[in-house]
């Protein structure tokens, strides 16, 4: 069972149960353009991630995001996706490939004014040097009419422990003012 | 980087008999994102609806999503577009569970899109969904509904906050 919905199964039984178990690490929120948010030098002290995603790109019809672990721009990940886009099922995978990849992600230009794509990605065990990585990705957007929902669990192929996570568009245009990640440390 | 007790219990209810209806209210904006937890069941097999708004609910069009769902050997997908009461989950007598995560749910310079995942242990359902309310006003009222028929007593709603750094 996943930390998190332990977590969150325990805070309803009584009070506050999780206080000092879900932190806080670090957010960027734009005030304009920016073709990529790092997250560098990120605490050991934790037992998993949690990135929490609210993006717009500036791409017409959107674009695919762009994840990568530690500056590691080799194909050492993995990914298997399923996904509806309101009418048909769309299950795909690549392995090896240079990212974790969202495909048609986030929205963009010619998308409804002030929509944004929400993402949450757990990173499982960061800082297991005996492992390679683990993630899980839940993440949509909806355009009345268009946009699409996936779940994601993807792979790097890495034991190093993380302590840099860097997400972009991939096609090299910008995520755009309001944009917001906010990444968080989960006590094991 | 700055670290912080960030996930917080704002309410939670118990409904003690069955209910059309369920509405969380004067939600405070100091939050991030909301997650809202619900578990419990219906009085017959129907499913789980959500309103938002601010003072109010909103009971007009302004509602889309996109769904992906599966149950036994089939999966699909699909849409609710110009939706009036938007779509959680199935639900059914046995027991459900759905989790709605709200982003930036307070944020008046975007339109709200909250993510949905849950199952249902009557119909072996599972769901999962991103919808947007095309309104920028900051959410402080959800409501909660049977389509079609009352939310059992006993059904549980948690809403917790987080705050990003």
């Amino acid at each position: 069972m996943s930390p998190i919905l332990t977590g969150v199964i325990a805070s309803g039984i009584s009070g506050n149960l999780l206080t000092n178990s879900f932190e806080s690490i670090a957010t960027f929120t734009l005030t304009g353009n920016s073709t990529g948010i790092t997250f560098s030098s990120i605490p050991s002290t934790y037992k998993h991630l949690q990135l929490r995603m609210f993006l717009r790109g500036d791409r017409n019809g959107g674009d695919d995001l762009n994840i990568k672990f530690n500056s590691d721009t080799g194909n050492n990940y993995s990914d298997h996706v399923m996904g509806g886009d309101g009418a048909n099922t769309a299950p795909y995978g690549q392995a090896p490939f240079g990212f974790i990849y969202s495909y048609q992600g986030f929205p963009g230009a010619g998308t409804a004014t002030g929509l944004f794509y929400g993402g949450i990605m757990d990173i499982v065990d960061y800082q297991n040097t005996s492992k390679n990585k683990t993630i899980k990705m839940f993440q949509g957007y909806d355009n009345n009419g268009g946009g699409n929902v996936q779940f994601t669990s993807g792979s790097w192929m890495n034991t190093a422990a993380i302590n840099n996570i860097s997400i972009a568009p991939r096609y090299g245009t910008n995520f755009v003012q309001y944009s917001q990640i906010a990444l968080y440390g989960i006590k094991g | 980087m700055a670290a912080g007790s960030t996930y917080s219990t704002i309410m939670t209810n118990t409904l003690g008999s069955a209910a059309a209806s369920y509405t969380l209210s004067s939600i405070p904006s100091t939050y991030t994102d909301l997650i809202l937890v619900i578990d419990g069941s219906t009085v017959s097999n129907i499913q789980f609806r959500m309103r938002v708004g601010n003072g109010s609910v909103d009971t007009n069009s302004n509602y889309g999503g996109t769904q992906l769902y599966g149950y036994a050997t089939t999966a699909g997908s699909g849409r609710e577009t110009n939706a009036t009461n938007p779509y959680i989950g199935a639900s059914s007598t046995t027991n459900s569970t759905h989790i709605i995560q709200f982003m930036n749910y307070a944020n008046t310079n975007v339109l709200k899109t909250w993510l949905t995942k849950g199952g249902d242990m009557g119909s072996n359902q599972i769901d999962l969904s991103a919808y947007c309310w095309r309104s920028t006003s900051a959410i402080n009222t959800i409501q909660i509904s049977g389509n079609g028929g009352n939310i059992s007593s006993g059904t549980t709603f948690t809403l917790y906050g987080i705050s990003a750094a």
